[in-house]
Order: C-alpha cells, then sequence, then structure tokens
C-alpha cells in the first residue's frame, strides 16, 4: 500500500510527459491520491514495512512505515494537494512538481540509507529545476553545485556505513555496533549532507537566491521539502544514531538562528526576509531535535509544521505581491484578505499569543529548560526579538504605507487558501493536538530505536 | 459573568467590532463606549478573592484572580480608555482607519484587563502580548514617522516581554509552578541569591520596557509622539501602566525585601530594589530634560512620562509603606493626567493639525474648554495641591526623606521642579499668548471630545480634595503585599493623611485655598472695573496694530510677537551637547543591521565556489572538533 | 474657629509686616548706595494707589490667573506657623512638602495669568523666573529634607519646638547658610532678580500690569516674601514669642536687603552655575554630616 505513495506519482508524472496540458490535473489527481491512501492508514501505531522484491531486511530495500514516516508523509503531501489547488502557481511545473513528491515520499519513506541518497538527489534535481522557475538560473545553478556537493559527502558517509557495519538498512546500521572514531566520520558527514536542505549555516547559501527567485520554489520548498529534510534529520540522528554527532548539530543549529535572523533584519526583498526567517526555524527544529528525546523531538516537529503552515502563506502572498507590485508600500489595503492571512502567519511566526506559533514556541522553550539547557532559549528569543523586528517592519509597511500603484487582480482561490490557512493556526493555538498530537507519536517513534529496530527486522510484510 | 467568559468575549467581540465598524464607525465607537461603561460597572461589582480558570496549556492551569491591585489598577485603566473611547466618537472621523482602531482597542482593553487579573505568570504574558500586539497596530495608524515608531515601540517591547519570559520558565524550571503567590513562598526559602536576583531582574524588565524606564525608554518618546493623538493617551496613560503592574507585581507580589533580606543596600533596602531605584532616578533625570527642550509638545510629554515611570517605581521600589501607597496612587494621577493632556493635544491638533508647539499659540481665545483642562491637568502633573497628583508625591518625598535617601530625593525634588518647566511651555506657547493668523477661524471642540477631558479632570480633582475612597484599595493591597500591616495611612475619619513626618488634611488646604480665592475675588470686585483690551484686534480688522506694551512700536502681525521657540533657552544651552541614549541604541540596531550586511557578504552573497569552500571548511573543523 | 482667627490674624500682621518692612528695606538700599530713599510707608502709598486706578484687563485668564495667584498666595500664608505652636493656625496640615507646593499654586497662578496677557516679555519673564525656581529650589530641598530627616518630623510647629534646646541654624549652620542663599534667591532679591529684570525685559512678568491688578499682584508678592521668610526662621532661628519672632523675621530681611543691595544682577546661566555649583555641593555635605551623626 505504502510505496503507492511513491508510484503514483511517478506513474502519473511519466503520464504527464506523454499529455502535458494534463500535467495540473493529475498532478492534483496524484497528491489527492496520496493523501486519501494515507487516511486510510492512519497512523500505524506500530512499525509496517514493505520490503521491495521480498527481500527480508536486512537485504534489499524496504519501505517504513512507523508514526513518524506517516505524520511526515502526510504533512509533505499536504503541502503539495495545497500547491495543486493552485493551478496559476504550478504553471508549467506539473511534471517537476510530481516527481518531487515521489521523490519526498520515497526520502521519507524509505528504510536504507543508500536509497535515501538517491531520493535525496532526485528532490535536488526537481528542486532546481523548480528553482528555475522565472529565468532564475544564476540561483538555481548555486543550488545545484551545493546540492551536488550535499549529495556526494552523504554518500559518503553512507559508504563510511556501509563500510563499517556491511550493511545499508538503517535498522541494521543503528544495531552494529560501530567504532567510536568511524561513527563520528559517519554523523559528520551526515550533518554536512543533511544540513544543506536542512538549511544549516553555513550550507545555506542557496536559500535566499532560491526561495527569492520565484513564487513557486519558497512555496513548495519551504514546506514539503524542508519537512521531509528535516525528518531525515530526526531520522538519523535520533533513531540511527543515537545522537551521536548531536552537538555538531546543536553547535550549527544555534548559529544558523542567529545568522539567519540577522541576515532576515537587514534584508530588503519580502521574499527573501522569510527566505531567511525560514533558515533561523530551521535552526530551532534543528537544535530541539539534537536533543534526542521523544518530547523534545515531537515539539521540533510541532514547531516545524507551524512554521510550514505559516510559510506557506507567507510565500503564497509574498509571491503574489511581488509578481504583481512594483512597490508594496500599502498593498493591503487593497487586499484585506491576503493582507489578514499574512499578518496572522507572520505573527504565528514571531509566536504571538491568538497563534500557533506561540504554542509551540513556548512548549519549546519550556522543554529546553527542563533539560537544563538555558543558552537555547535565550538563542532563541533573541532571535524572536529580531524577528519582531521585521515582522512588523513589514507589517506596517505592508499595510500602512501610502498606496500608489493601481489594483491587481484579486487570487481567489489563494485568498482563500491563506484565509483557511490562517484561521487553521488560530485553531491551533485554541486546539493544538490537531498538530501537537501528531507530532509528539513522530517524535515517540523517532526516540525508540528499539521498536524501529524491532519492527524492521523481525516482521516483514511484503506485496503491494 | 465569570473573568475569563468575559476576556475570553472580548476578544472575540473585538473582532465583530471590526466589521461592525466596516458598516458603520460612529456605530462601532458607541458600542465600543458601552461595552467600556459595562466594564467598568463590573469591575465595580467583583468582590476580590474571586476566582476562575481560562483553561490549561501544556498541562499548566491558567488562573485568574482579583485582587485588589486587579481592582485598583482595572478601575484606572478603564478610566482612562472609556474616555478615550467616547473622545473617539468624535475624533475618529479624522482618522483612516477607524474599523481597525476600534477593533484593535477594544482587544487591547481586553488584553490589559487580563494581564491584571492573571494569577500566573504565563496568563500575564498572553494577555500582555496581546495588549502590545494589539496596540503596536494602533501605532502605525498616525502620520508618516508612525511607521517606524511601531517598530521601535514593538523591539523595545519585545526585549522586555522576552526577558521577563526568560525569567517566568526560570522561575518555573526551579520552583515548578508559574503562581505568582506560589513563586512567592519559593522564593522566600530559596538560598540561591544569584537565581533569585536573576528572576526577579528578569522578570522587572518587561516593566522596565512597558513603563518607560531607562535604559529602555526611547521609545516613549517615538511612540506616545507619533501614534494617532487620542491614542497616545492610552498609550501614556494607561499602556504604560501595564509596565508598573508588572514592576508592582515583581517588587511587592514576590515580596523583595524578604526574599532579599541578605543583600541589603542602603537604609534596609536590597540592592536588587536599589538598583530599581537607581534606573527610576536616571529616568527622572533624562525624562525632564528631554521634555524640557522639546518643541513637539506630545514627545514633551511622552518625555514626562518617563519620569514620571520613575516616580511611580522609585515610590513601590522602597518598600516603605508610604512609598509603595505613593508610587501606586501616582499610577492613578499620572495615567489621568497624562490622558487628559495628550486628549487636550489631540483636539489641538485636530483643529491645528500641527504638533508644533512653536507654530501655535493664543488658543484660549478658541479654545477655552480645552484650556481649562489641560491647566488642571497639568496642576495635577505638577504635582501641585488641591489636584490629586501632589498626594502621592508628597507620600514618595515622605518616604525618600524618612529612608535618608538624599541623592534620589534631590533627584525627585529635580523632577518635580521641572515638571512645572516642562508642562507651562505648551502652557504659554500653545494655548496663552497671541494667536496666529491662520488660526483665527479654529474652534472649540464639540462636548463629545472635550466631555471626556472634564470629566477625567474633575474626578482628579475630587480625589484630590477627598482621596480616601482610592487610598482603600491601595491600603488593601499594601496589605495584601504585607508591607507594614499595622500602619494606617489614610485616615477618613479624621479626614488626614498620615506620613511618618506630620500629617495633613487636604480638605482643609482645598478649604484654604477656596478661601483665599474667595477673598482674593472679594478684594479685586471692590476696586474699579477693568476696560477690556481686545487682543484679538488684528484677526478682526486688517491693519490693526496689536493693543499690548510693545515698546511704543506698531506690530500688526500677532505672530511675530509670540514667545514659544526655545521656552527655556537659557537652560537649554546649558546642556545641549548632552550625550543621547537614543543614539547608542541606534547604534545597537545598526549593528545588528551590519552584522546581517557581513553574514550576506560573505556568507549568501558570494559564488558556489565560495560555497563548497564553506562547505569544506566546516566538515574540517568538525572534524578537528570532534577528534 | 480659632484656628480661623489665628489665619486671619496671620495675613493681617503679614501684610503690615512685610509691605513696611519692604518701604525700610527700599530706605536701607538708598542709603547704602548714598541716596536718600523714599520713606518707610511708601509702600502702602504705591499699593493703594494703584489699587484706586481704573486698570485694563487681557482678557479672562489675565484676571483668573491673577485671581489664583493672590488666593494661592493667601492660603498658604494663613497655614505658616509663626515661631511656636501658639501661633500655628493648622498644627494637622503645617507640613513642610504642602506648604511648600501650595504656594506654587499662587506662583502658577501668576505665570499663568501674565503669560495670558499676551506680551512675550512676559512669557520670557515666566521662563527665567522658572529656571531660577529649578536653581534655588534643589540646594533648599536637599538642605530641608535633611533637617526633615534629623528631627524626624516634617510638621513646621513641631520642628520649631525641637528647637527649644538649640537652634537648627547652630545644629547644621552649613545648611543654615545654604538655606539662606536660596532664599535670597526665593524673594527675587539681587543678584537673582533675573525673571523681573526692569531695564532688560521691560519688567517681565508685570509688563501688562496696571492699576488694581498690579496691586493685588504686589500684595500676593507680599505674603510670598513672608511665607519664604517665616519658612526660615521657623526652620533655621527656633521658636519662642510672637515678638521674638518678629524680631528674628527683621533681622534676616535686613539681612537680605543689605547684600542685595551691593551686588549685580546675574545672567540665567549664572544663576545656574552658581546655584548648582557650592550652596548644592555644600547642600549635600550638610546631608552627608546629617546621616553621619557629625552636627553641632
Amino acid at each position: 500500500m505504502i510505496s503507492l505513495l511513491i508510484a503514483i506519482p511517478l506513474l502519473l508524472a511519466f503520464i504527464s510527459i506523454i499529455w502535458r496540458s494534463l500535467s495540473k490535473p493529475l498532478f492534483f489527481l496524484a497528491s489527492f491520491t496520496n493523501i486519501v491512501i494515507l487516511i486510510t492508514s492512519w497512523f500505524p501505531n506500530g512499525v509496517e514495512i514493505h520490503a521491495m522484491g521480498n527481500w527480508k531486511p536486512p537485504f534489499g530495500i524496504n519501505l517504513v512505515f512507523d508514526n513518524a514516516s506517516f505524520y511526515a508523509a502526510l504533512v509533505v503531501n499536504a503541502f503539495f494537494l495545497l500547491t495543486s489547488l493552485l493551478p496559476g502557481l504550478v504553471g508549467n511545473y506539473g511534471i517537476p512538481l510530481m516527481l518531487l513528491m515521489a521523490a519526498a515520499n520515497g526520502f521519507v519513506l524509505t528504510g536504507d540509507l543508500f536509497n535515501s541518497f538517491v531520493f535525496m538527489e532526485i528532490i535536488t534535481i526537481t528542486a532546481v529545476t523548480i528553482a528555475s522557475k522565472k529565468e532564475n538560473f544564476y540561483n538555481a545553478f548555486k543550488y545545484l553545485i551545493l546540492g551536488g556537493i550535499a549529495g556526494s559527502i552523504y554518500l559518503l558517509a553512507t559508504i563510511f556505513a556501509y563500510a563499517s557495519t556491511g550493511s545499508l538498512n538503517m535498522a541494521h546500521v543503528s544495531m552494529a555496533g560501530i567504532s567510536s572514531s568511524s561513527l563520528v566520520a559517519i554523523t559528520t558527514l551526515y550533518a554536512i549532507g543533511l544540513g544543506v536542505e536542512a538549511k544549516l549555516f553555513p550550507l545555506n547559501g542557496w536559500v535566499s537566491g532560491v526561495y527569492g527567485g520565484n513564487d513557486l520554489a519558497p512555496v513548495i520548498l519551504g514546506t514539503s521539502v524542508s519537512f521531509a529534510a528535516l525528518y531525515m534529520v530526526g531520522r538519523l540522528f535520533g533513531t540511527v544514531f543515537h545522537g551521536n554527532g548531536a552537538e555538531v548539530l546543536y553547535t550549527l543549529a544555534l548559529i544558523t538562528i542567529v545568522i539567519g535572523e540577522v541576515a532576515a533584519l537587514r534584508q530588503r526583498n519580502l521574499l527573501k526576509t522569510f527566505a531567511y526567517s525560514s533558515v533561523a526555524q530551521a535552526g530551532v527544529v534543528v537544535a530541539m531535535l539534537s536533543k534526542g528525546t521523544g518530547t523534545a523531538m515531537g515539539l521540533a516537529y510541532f514547531h516545524l509544521t507551524n512554521d510550514a503552515v505559516a510559510k506557506f502563506v507567507i510565500f503564497l502572498v509574498a509571491g503574489f505581491l511581488v509578481y504583481n507590485y512594483k512597490n508594496l508600500n500599502g498593498v493591503f489595503k487593497k487586499h484585506k484578505v491576503l493582507g489578514a492571512s499574512f499578518s496572522i502567519a507572520s505573527f504565528s511566526l514571531v509566536g504571538f499569543p491568538l497563534f500557533a506559533g506561540f504554542q509551540s514556541k513556548l512548549r519549546i522553550i519550556m522543554e529546553a529548560f527542563s533539560m537544563k539547557d538555558y543558552l537555547f532559549p535565550s538563542v532563541m528569543l533573541l532571535a524572536t526579538l529580531i524577528e519582531v523586528g521585521y515582522v512588523v517592519r513589514w507589517n506596517v509597511k505592508l499595510w500602512f504605507e501610502e498606496e500608489t500603484q493601481e489594483k491587481a487582480e484579486t487570487p481567489v482561490i489563494a485568498s482563500t487558501l491563506a484565509l483557511i490557512l490562517a484561521l487553521v493556526l488560530i485553531t491551533v493555538f485554541i486546539k493544538p493536538d490537531i498538530f501537537l498530537g501528531g507530532a509528539m507519536k513522530m517524535g515517540n517513534a523517532l526516540a525508540d530505536t528499539k521498536d524501529y529496530i524491532q519492527g524492521v527486522l523481525s516482521v516483514v510484510k511484503g506485496g503491494m | 459573568m465569570a473573568m475569563s467568559t468575559l476576556l475570553v468575549s472580548l476578544v472575540a467581540t473585538s473582532v465583530v467590532m471590526y466589521f461592525i465598524s466596516k458598516a458603520s464607525w460612529k456605530i462601532g465607537a458607541i458600542l465600543n463606549f458601552l461595552i467600556g461603561i459595562f466594564l467598568i460597572s463590573y469591575v465595580f461589582a467583583l468582590s476580590t478573592g474571586t476566582t476562575s480558570e481560562l483553561g490549561t496549556l501544556f498541562g499548566q492551569k491558567l488562573q485568574l484572580i482579583w485582587t485588589n491591585a486587579s481592582y485598583y489598577f482595572s478601575l484606572v485603566s478603564l478610566l482612562v480608555i472609556v474616555s478615550v473611547m467616547l473622545f473617539a466618537i468624535k475624533w475618529l472621523d479624522s482618522q483612516k482607519y477607524p474599523a481597525a482602531f476600534n477593533m484593535f482597542l477594544l482587544m487591547m482593553t481586553a488584553g490589559s484587563l487580563g494581564v491584571f487579573m492573571a494569577a500566573d505568570l504565563i496568563t500575564l504574558y498572553i494577555f500582555w502580548e496581546i495588549a502590545v500586539l494589539s496596540s503596536m497596530l494602533i501605532v502605525p495608524m498616525g502620520k508618516k514617522e508612525s511607521r517606524k515608531a511601531a517598530v521601535v515601540y514593538a523591539v523595545m517591547s519585545a526585549s522586555g516581554t522576552y526577558m521577563y519570559l526568560y525569567g517566568a520558565f526560570l522561575a518555573f524550571q526551579r520552583y515548578g509552578t508559574l503562581n505568582i503567590s506560589e513563586i512567592a513562598k519559593h522564593m522566600v526559602s530559596d538560598p540561591s541569591t544569584g537565581i533569585k536576583a536573576t528572576i526577579f531582574l528578569l522578570l522587572a524588565s518587561a516593566g522596565i520596557a512597558k513603563s518607560g524606564i531607562f535604559p529602555l525608554h526611547t521609545w516613549l518618546r517615538i511612540a506616545h509622539g507619533n501614534a494617532p493623538d487620542a491614542f497616545s493617551a492610552v498609550l501614556s496613560g494607561q499602556l504604560v501602566k501595564l509596565g508598573s503592574y508588572v514592576l508592582m507585581v515583581s517588587v511587592a507580589a514576590l515580596p523583595s525585601l524578604k526574599i532579599f533580606s541578605n543583600i541589603p543596600f542602603y537604609s534596609g533596602i536590597p540592592a536588587t530594589n536599589y538598583f530599581l531605584i537607581a534606573l527610576g532616578a536616571t529616568s527622572i533625570i533624562i525624562g525632564t530634560l528631554m521634555a524640557i527642550k522639546q518643541d513637539d509638545m506630545k514627545m514633551l510629554i511622552a518625555f514626562s512620562s518617563v519620569a514620571n515611570g520613575g516616580y511611580i517605581l522609585i515610590g513601590i521600589g522602597t518598600m516603605d509603606p508610604i512609598g509603595f501607597e505613593g508610587g501606586v496612587l501616582h499610577v492613578f494621577n499620572h495615567a489621568l493626567a497624562a490622558a487628559v493632556i495628550f486628549m487636550a493635544f489631540a483636539s489641538v491638533v485636530y483643529r491645528t493639525h500641527t504638533k508644533k508647539i512653536s507654530e501655535l499659540g493664543g488658543l484660549i481665545h478658541k479654545m477655552p474648554i480645552t484650556f481649562l483642562a489641560y491647566l488642571f491637568a497639568i496642576i495635577s502633573l505638577a504635582g501641585i495641591p488641591p489636584m490629586s497628583g501632589f498626594i502621592s508625591k508628597w507620600m514618595i518625598y515622605q518616604a525618600l526623606v524618612r529612608k535618608g535617601m538624599f541623592i534620589t530625593a534631590f533627584i525627585a525634588f529635580f523632577g518635580s521642579i521641572g515638571s512645572f518647566l516642562y508642562v507651562f511651555r505648551p502652557l504659554a506657547g500653545v494655548f496663552l499668548g497671541q494667536l496666529p493668523k491662520k488660526y483665527k477661524d479654529v474652534k472649540e471642540v464639540s462636548p463629545i471630545m472635550w466631555l471626556p477631558m472634564v470629566i477625567l479632570v474633575t474626578i482628579s480633582l475630587i480625589i484630590g480634595i477627598w482621596p480616601f475612597p482610592i487610598l482603600k484599595p491601595i491600603e488593601g493591597m499594601r496589605m495584601d503585599f504585607g508591607i507594614a500591616p499595622t500602619m494606617k495611612i489614610a485616615d477618613s475619619s479624621h479626614w488626614l493623611i498620615k506620613g511618618f513626618a506630620g500629617n495633613w488634611n487636604p480638605v482643609l488646604v482645598f478649604n484654604l485655598f477656596l478661601i483665599g480665592f474667595v477673598i482674593a475675588y472679594i478684594l479685586y470686585t471692590l476696586f474699579p472695573r477693568p476696560k477690556k483690551v481686545d487682543l484679538l484686534a488684528p484677526h478682526k480688522k486688517e491693519g490693526a496694530p496689536i493693543n499690548i506694551y510693545t515698546g511704543g512700536e506698531f506690530i500688526y502681525n500677532p505672530d511675530l510677537y509670540q514667545y514659544n521657540t526655545k521656552f527655556y533657552a537659557g537652560f537649554e544651552r546649558m546642556y545641549e551637547k548632552h550625550p543621547s541614549w537614543e543614539k547608542l541604541l541606534e547604534m545597537l540596531a545598526k549593528f545588528f543591521y551590519d552584522l546581517g550586511e557581513w553574514v550576506h557578504g560573505w556568507f549568501f552573497r558570494p559564488s558556489p565556489s565560495a560555497y563548497t569552500f564553506w562547505v569544506t571548511l566546516t566538515i574540517l573543523i568538525v572534524f578537528w572538533v570532534r577528534w | 474657629m480659632v484656628a480661623a482667627y489665628k489665619a486671619l490674624f496671620n495675613l493681617v500682621l503679614g501684610f503690615f509686616l512685610v509691605l513696611s518692612l519692604e518701604g525700610v528695606g527700599r530706605k536701607i538700599t538708598a542709603r547704602v548706595q548714598r541716596r536718600i530713599g523714599p520713606p518707610w510707608y511708601q509702600n502702602f502709598i504705591d499699593v493703594f494707589k494703584a489699587l484706586s486706578k481704573h486698570p485694563f484687563s487681557n482678557g479672562w485668564v489675565f484676571d483668573f490667573g491673577v485671581l489664583m495667584a493672590l488666593g494661592g498666595a493667601m492660603a498658604t500664608a494663613m497655614i505658616v506657623p509663626m515661631g511656636s505652636t501658639t501661633w500655628t493656625p493648622f498644627p494637622n496640615s503645617d507640613n513642610f512638602f504642602v506648604i511648600m507646593y501650595l504656594f506654587a499654586v499662587g506662583a502658577l497662578g501668576m505665570a499663568m495669568g501674565m503669560v495670558g496677557s499676551g506680551n512675550p516679555w512676559a512669557s520670557i519673564g515666566v521662563s527665567r523666573a522658572l529656571t531660577q525656581m529649578l536653581g534655588y529650589e534643589l540646594p533648599y530641598l536637599i538642605v530641608i529634607s535633611s533637617t526633615i530627616f534629623y528631627y524626624k518630623t516634617a510638621s513646621i510647629h513641631k520642628l520649631v519646638e525641637l528647637q527649644k534646646n538649640g537652634w537648627n541654624l547652630l545644629v547644621m549652620p552649613l545648611g543654615g547658610i545654604i538655606a539662606f542663599i536660596s532664599l535670597m534667591g526665593m524673594l527675587g532679591k539681587k543678584p537673582f532678580d533675573i525673571s523681573t529684570a526692569p531695564a532688560e525685559i521691560a519688567s517681565g512678568p508685570m509688563t501688562e500690569l496696571s492699576g488694581k491688578y498690579l496691586g493685588l499682584l504686589h500684595i500676593m508678592h507680599v505674603f510670598a516674601m513672608f511665607v519664604e521668610v517665616s519658612l526660615f526662621v521657623d526652620v533655621f532661628l527656633g521658636g519662642g514669642n510672637l515678638g521674638w519672632y518678629l524680631v528674628k523675621f527683621i533681622v534676616v530681611w535686613v539681612l537680605a536687603v543689605l547684600i542685595s543691595s551691593v551686588l549685580p544682577r546675574f545672567r540665567i546661566e549664572q544663576m545656574l552655575k552658581f546655584y548648582w555649583g557650592v550652596p548644592l555641593g555644600l547642600a549635600f555635605l550638610n546631608a552627608l554630616f546629617v546621616l553621619l551623626g557629625w552636627t553641632l
């Protein structure tokens, strides 16, 4: 069943190569089917695997479906579905989007290190294609180079892992005792390899150019792909390597937070501002993931979900504004619904009460304190302070400055979607369990290595 | 209605209010006013000790409790807010965003009430942020400079708020509770002074930022000076008092005298409190000196708010029974005075469209009621009897002299005399003197706008003569916080206010003034009637000269015969080259910008080859560190 | 009721005492400067003449300001104790800070009325007067605060009682001298007559005054000086019966007149620098002595 999540988008992508005009509806169909499949297998609460070609793990390639990969896949596909509702945004990029979707699903579901490398490469290549929309070639090229380097380092790490354990299966690798020196090499290389997609400093040079270059890239790369990449950080460092290398991630994450916010503060371009903000948020998530406990990781993904929803709205609105107005002063006076959604999403980002971000940020700080980590909360609060600065500056500029231009046509679907998601953010403030429940299950699943190993290696469910 | 229901429905209503106001902002404004009246009656009806629960957040119950402090602060806030709501019914017609104004004003009211009701630190934080957020969205509705003001306000406020949040969680981590009274108990028995002092200062910093205490005072000038005119009244009269409330919570609700009894600094006051007092004293100096030299009347009073915030902090910080009551009473006095002053300025701007003192003058001929409201408000602000402002200043002086804190007392005196100077500047420059010709057709504002000012001024006068109704909850608060519970300061049966060094009778003092005034009036009527000099002669007839003493010259243009630019030039010259804290903070902001620039230049702008270099370098460093 | 008579007596005595002393002062100044000078009752003549003439009024705030000024000054004069508990009209309210600030009502009334006349010279005068207040009040208030701290009371009649065994001037001579220098500024005597400065700014606040306005404000000034000198006598020169009190009052007055008659006028910054220099420093030194218990 779960291999369909990868197969359907892949299949439909090939079909739409033949019937190019059908790519938009097929993209919608693919994401919709995926969501339906996921809903029918709501939270497995255990570990199901799908072994390709009935090769019993640790041999062969297997897909792992547990609470963690389920929740990640759900979020990833949900954003693809939301994107597919916006035909104007998708444009000619239906095929790369479907490929990206297949790769992202595969990346999330796979239980094999080498396989995950393959999916990561596909993600990079399709993402670069998407990033090149609106002739944003140079930035896409930068991304391609960085993605390529990251891919090779990731591959190197995989090779090292194979060399020292003789296996590529994640469960098997995590079980095998690796000598501490090679473990250092492996985790370091993985940290760097994933760091590019996870937007860790200083590997995140591509982010502003890609997110700021067109309207589609940030919407999908800043939400789905980010989530998939950060899922893998949790999977590798939480489940497989038992927190080895966490201090590297922690240090890089803290630097990332500060650097991201500072860079966002100086930014005068709306899309790039929030691109840097998403860098900083990724830092928060990684810092929390590096803690390694179920609660901490759960909260990290809760925060990431909130952030992704908020970023989707922000990038959607910002993309519309940037490509329809030369001067952004006071444009929200003409687009009140878009404006309200943008404001709500950006306030959620800061973590003002009444919005979802408050729930996750406060919990994260509290959790950090309970682990006697006093540094991270202070860095995070300092970052939030800078965030307040630019979020308020943008809101004030977009709402209150004197407007000068003719009104562009309001995108009805985009406004509705943005408004609904904004309302979701408010609802999550009132009932955090909507996101928190799943995220906590995900965190606990990632932290529970024993269950994972048992589930993968002893139970075999083959076939489609 | 339970308190939690009230707060939640107020927040919800505020959103509804937007759509009502979108249909007709006037109806919205009137509804707002009616809700305000209802809230006042609600506040009167609630009995102390009532609790209510808002819900649960990560396993912590969000609790509300109604205390004497909540009663007092809510009442003061509502007096100011409701007056502005009434004022806004007419004033909003000069504004661009009336619907949003109504919505955020109501939301801010809910937030403020929530802060005063909160029984634990997180509930307080939530409502605090609601109040900050909604007020921050009203600020940029003013003129062009107000945009930047909103950002500065948000950042300064946030810097205090997040320090508070850090302190709250630090306390939670150590004591396992967020409830204020529980924390107080734990802190008294906690042996580690360092952690206690850290928590104390972190919690207080929210109050420092909000009530405009040095070093986080600079936003007051920018935000209060540029916010929509009537909203400045709320900012200065009410929102700043949220800060005073948090300061009171961190100094008195967490009994600082007991908690820090092992680090006395001077005259039984712990070093932590003394640190706050020093900040308050610095604020008085800065606020007073800067207010004296302002030409923008709103900024002038904004700086005066800095100085008055300092008085409140000094009074509360002493934790002396009289000083504490003085500080708390000063909250009331400054709230009313500042609200009236800003509303009077809003009326002036409403008619003349300028807030520069040097462009105004002689408005008393056109706006006498506004003038009188302003006059009585400044009498209260400067702390002159028979207005209520005097009582709190008297109490604070009593405490300072009793404790032998001569330097602080000196600064308090300086601020008080300085306040005569700066409140007189708009009085002379805006309302008195010669009316510029371009304002010859200006009219008094409508009764809806002057009525709230008159009401507030009347309340302030009545409290100045008979302060016991307002002193009662303050004494109740003092008992709650256990500050010298046996001592009685307000003796209403003998009409006395008792200080440590002598008493006084406010009724008697007022009556003496009345008698003096009556005698003066009798003398006045006994002697020949005067002839009227027409000061507006040049306005009425083109080519008519000014009627007053001009040294024998003929002066036809009244604009030229008005002294209101650099009013205190003699004094201002003495400190014109002062160092500027604002510039220092700007440098800090610039530092972050430059850091961003640097990061951008080194890590984000370069070519792919540079990225490769960074990746390699990171790998090398990480390996080097880990091996 | 007794209190009311005492208060009335304060007013009557204050009026005649200070008005005659003003005349005496003019005479003394004249003699110091080798002139003959007017008779001692000249100021009575001036006041009554002014009151009887037809005046001009510059609007209602002008009238109101004059009434407020006179009313405030009289209210303060009614509270001030005169050298003993017997001559204290309101023993429950003669708190120092109450008197100090009630006094400001009159000053504010005058400032407002005069600026309300519409004449910029009045505004300049008021601006100078307020700045001057910033100068002399600070050392004065520090000295008074240390006195209150020392005697543990701010009630004037109690302060007087507590000086039975020795004048406060002898307990803290430094403080007494500073307070006297401040008193000179309060009285507006040379070198501190900056706010009126007839030759520079056309008498400042008084520019527009005529007839009864001039007279009423002169009376207000009389009561103000009565309050200022009385406070100094009460706080520093101890108690005694009414006779002694009058003697002390006159001595202080004559001393002030003598000093002022030989001095020129300060500029406004010079005045501030003067008060915030040595007197303020010494006031703090005095406060330090009091704190350390180093009093005589």
